[in-house]
């Protein structure tokens, strides 16, 4: 009796089964803060969805040879997070920090962008404390100094480890704190250089009454987050961002959109 | 003929250049062209700095030679105690009326008041961008310690020929009275003949300025071009109502010198403003109240027959140390900022502003450019008001409000002179009666 075993050409070994799950359904589910944050996702005039994370998430999904579908429902930051646990969306490409608490929850990759924590300072208190040259450090860090922070994010943690004696107040929305630190019922903001950009941009009036202060040595690190049990897709991601980063495309994408204003024109 | 001849000289001499009117010429072509064609005042730029490097050149060895030669005489004859005290009371008295000026037109005024939005906007977008520039925290604009102490210790010069070529005009202005006063009162030969050597480079050195008032109205063209040139005109026009007021607060000042020096001097009103013409002009094309020293000397001097060692003493100690348009200009600005930040205003206030402006105005005299401006932390420190945003509108308009405020500066001490002088030397005053037209 002969007997012929036919292994053909067919891999034996399979796919891994959190990127195999993903090209199955033939789509990649990214989600994404509800509201637009710009440079990193928002709208253009003619109502075209783009920016740099934008940019990222295309990418990624392609390299995947998938579809891309962007999940805006999360409220929160920390929803975000939530949502990944819950296996309602792959991957979270949404500005977020890779903070030690989220990362009990969920695996974050290396940080594609690292973004300094920056606040946004009122005048006339500054003006009322510093005298001579002591270090804007040592003025917060008293316990008569408010700082405001937006509830949700990483900088409600990142506020009690910088200030550790200061007084921590969350907030839940931008305007609110804004209107708090313009009227000077609390001391600073504590928020990412870029939203604070941002924010002076539109309100250009608004560097009459408050100073920015970008921390140079705060670092915000910003990165993907995957489900825990996704290993084999978080080691993919990393690759993909040792790639991108060795060749150059993301040097590309962040001088784009954070270093020249073309992006404004689109 | 010999009409002809003299025609032909008549016709042309060097003193036209001289002329009040080619004076006028200059200024407003050096505006017109700092308006209208600034690469223009670019390239005529090395003209104006020739002619300040020249004038600067002279500033320092008059002041010194001015004080030394005059100090020691004025000490030794009049009744010294209740000089100085005159000297002192002139200038305190001075320095408070600048200073109430700023805050009362400041008070009527309301530069800062009611900024419409679009004025805050171009306000705004000009701090974002000049903080950005310096690191995105306004280090770079915080004054040094500005206490009473450390302006005393930096007025004293540990090397006197560093501070001189590093042109220090505070330390050498301190180190020239007192070595004028050591040598007044040695009285030996020797000393005397120091003196007169000294008389004479001084003289020297004013026949210098003479020549170099033949270029006035070129220097002042192109400095005026390139000043101009380097005023931005949306910042201009969001700090116009400051800068209006400034200039109000400015001509009330002068008037008020002017009528001070024509009931002192007692000679007819427009030979007062002759005289002191091409002091003011300096004054005004330089912004450098120093370049104006021996130009006023001249003017006070020559002009209105005031006594020369008084005037030798009081015009370089009083640029330095009674500058009424900074004293006026820290006021209003002041106002300016607690309007523009919604501080109400209560009699607390108005002596902190009044008191703190003059202090300031003294702080800013040693101290070059920007880091002048800073000094008005002394008045906004106590007030809680940003300094970072005070210096960074008030650069602004600089180049604008730079000129008139040099022209008070110079002014208040021209009839600070004219108040110090009369009283000490009454029998000088039969003199003026045969006034001598001055030099045109």
């Amino acid at each position: 009796m002969i007997v012929v075993l036919y292994t053909g050409t067919a891999h034996t070994e399979t796919m891994p089964s959190d990127i195999q799950r993903i090209i199955a359904k033939g789509k990649l589910v990214v989600a994404m803060y509800y509201e637009d944050v710009q440079p990193f996702f928002m709208h253009s005039k003619k109502g075209v969805f783009f920016g740099y994370e934008v940019d990222l998430a295309t990418s990624i999904a392609q390299k995947l040879g998938v579809t891309v579908e962007f999940n805006r429902t999360a409220k929160t930051y920390d929803e975000l997070i939530d949502m990944i646990a819950d296996r309602k969306a792959d991957i979270v490409i949404s500005t977020v920090s890779n903070t030690l608490t989220r990362a009990t929850r969920v695996l974050f990759s290396e940080p594609y962008i690292t973004l300094h924590q920056s606040l946004l300072i009122n005048r006339m208190k500054m003006a009322q404390f510093k005298s001579g040259k002591t270090e804007i450090d040592s003025i917060l860090d008293r316990k008569d100094v408010k700082i405001g922070v937006i509830d949700g994010t990483s900088y409600v943690a990142f506020a009690k480890k910088d200030f550790p004696n200061a007084t921590i107040i969350p907030y839940k929305t931008w305007d609110d704190v804004i209107r708090d630190v313009l009227s000077a019922k609390i001391f600073a903001v504590l928020y990412d250089e870029i939203e604070i950009r941002n924010w002076h941009k539109k309100n250009p009036e608004g560097a009459l009454y408050v100073q920015t202060v970008i921390m140079e040595n705060k670092e915000d690190p910003i990165a993907f987050a995957v489900n825990r049990e996704d290993v084999q897709f978080w080691i993919w991601l990393n690759l993909y961002l040792k790639q991108i980063k060795a060749d150059g495309t993301n040097d590309r994408m962040i001088n784009t959109y954070f270093n020249s204003e073309q992006w404004l024109k689109q | 003929m010999s009409t002809s001849q003299e025609e032909k000289k008549r016709w042309f001499s060097w003193d036209i250049l001289l002329s009040p009117w080619l004076v006028l010429m200059g200024i407003v072509g050096g505006v017109l062209i700092g308006i209208f064609n600034k690469p223009f005042a670019g390239k005529i730029s090395f003209i104006g700095e020739i002619y300040m490097a020249l004038l600067q050149m002279c500033i320092l060895p008059v002041m010194i030679t001015a004080i030394l030669s005059s100090i020691g005489r004025l000490l030794s004859s009049a009744d010294t105690g209740k000089y100085i005290g005159r000297l002192l009371t002139t200038f305190i008295i001075g320095l408070t009326i600048a200073s109430l000026v700023g805050v009362v037109v400041g008070q009527f005024g309301q530069p800062g008041s009611n900024l419409p939005k679009s004025i805050q906007i171009t306000l705004g977008k000009k701090i974002s961008e000049t903080e950005m520039q310096s690191g995105g925290e306004t280090a770079t604009l915080q004054p040094s310690s500005a206490g009473i102490s450390s302006i005393v210790r930096k007025m004293i010069p540990t090397n006197v020929f560093a501070a001189v070529s590093q042109g220090h005009n505070l330390p050498v202005l301190f180190f020239s009275i007192i070595i004028g006063i050591a040598l007044g009162l040695v009285r030996s030969t020797a000393s005397f003949t120091s003196l007169s050597v000294i008389d004479g480079f001084y003289d020297a050195f004013l026949k210098l300025i003479g020549w170099l008032m033949y270029c006035l109205p070129f220097g002042l063209c192109s400095l005026l071009a390139v000043q101009i040139a380097h005023v931005g005109y949306e910042m201009l026009y969001a700090m116009f109502k400051l800068v209006v007021y400034i200039y109000i607060s400015a001509f009330l000042l002068i008037i008020f010198y002017s009528i001070i020096i024509y009931v002192r001097v007692r000679v007819p009103f427009m030979q007062t403003v002759r005289a002191l013409r091409e002091t003011l002009i300096i004054a005004m094309g330089t912004s450098n109240g120093y370049a104006a020293i021996p130009s006023a000397i001249r003017g006070l001097h020559n002009g209105l027959k005031l006594d020369k060692d008084t005037t030798n003493l009081v015009i370089p100690l009083g640029i330095s140390l009674n500058p009424h348009g900074t004293v006026m200009h820290f006021a209003i600005s002041t106002m300016f900022m607690v309007q523009l930040y919604g501080k109400g205003m209560d009699i607390n206030l108005f002596f902190v502003i009044l008191f703190g402006s003059i202090l300031a105005g003294l702080a800013a005299t040693g101290a070059p450019g920007l880091a002048a401006l800073g000094m008005i932390s002394i008045v906004l420190d106590p007030l809680g008001l940003p300094v970072g945003v005070a210096v960074i509108l008030l650069a602004a308009v600089d180049p604008i409000v730079d000129p008139i405020l040099t022209v008070v500066n110079v002014h208040s001490n021209c009839a600070s002179t004219a108040v110090v002088a009369i009283h000490d030397k009454s029998e000088s005053v039969a003199d003026y009666s045969a006034a001598v037209p001055a030099t045109t």
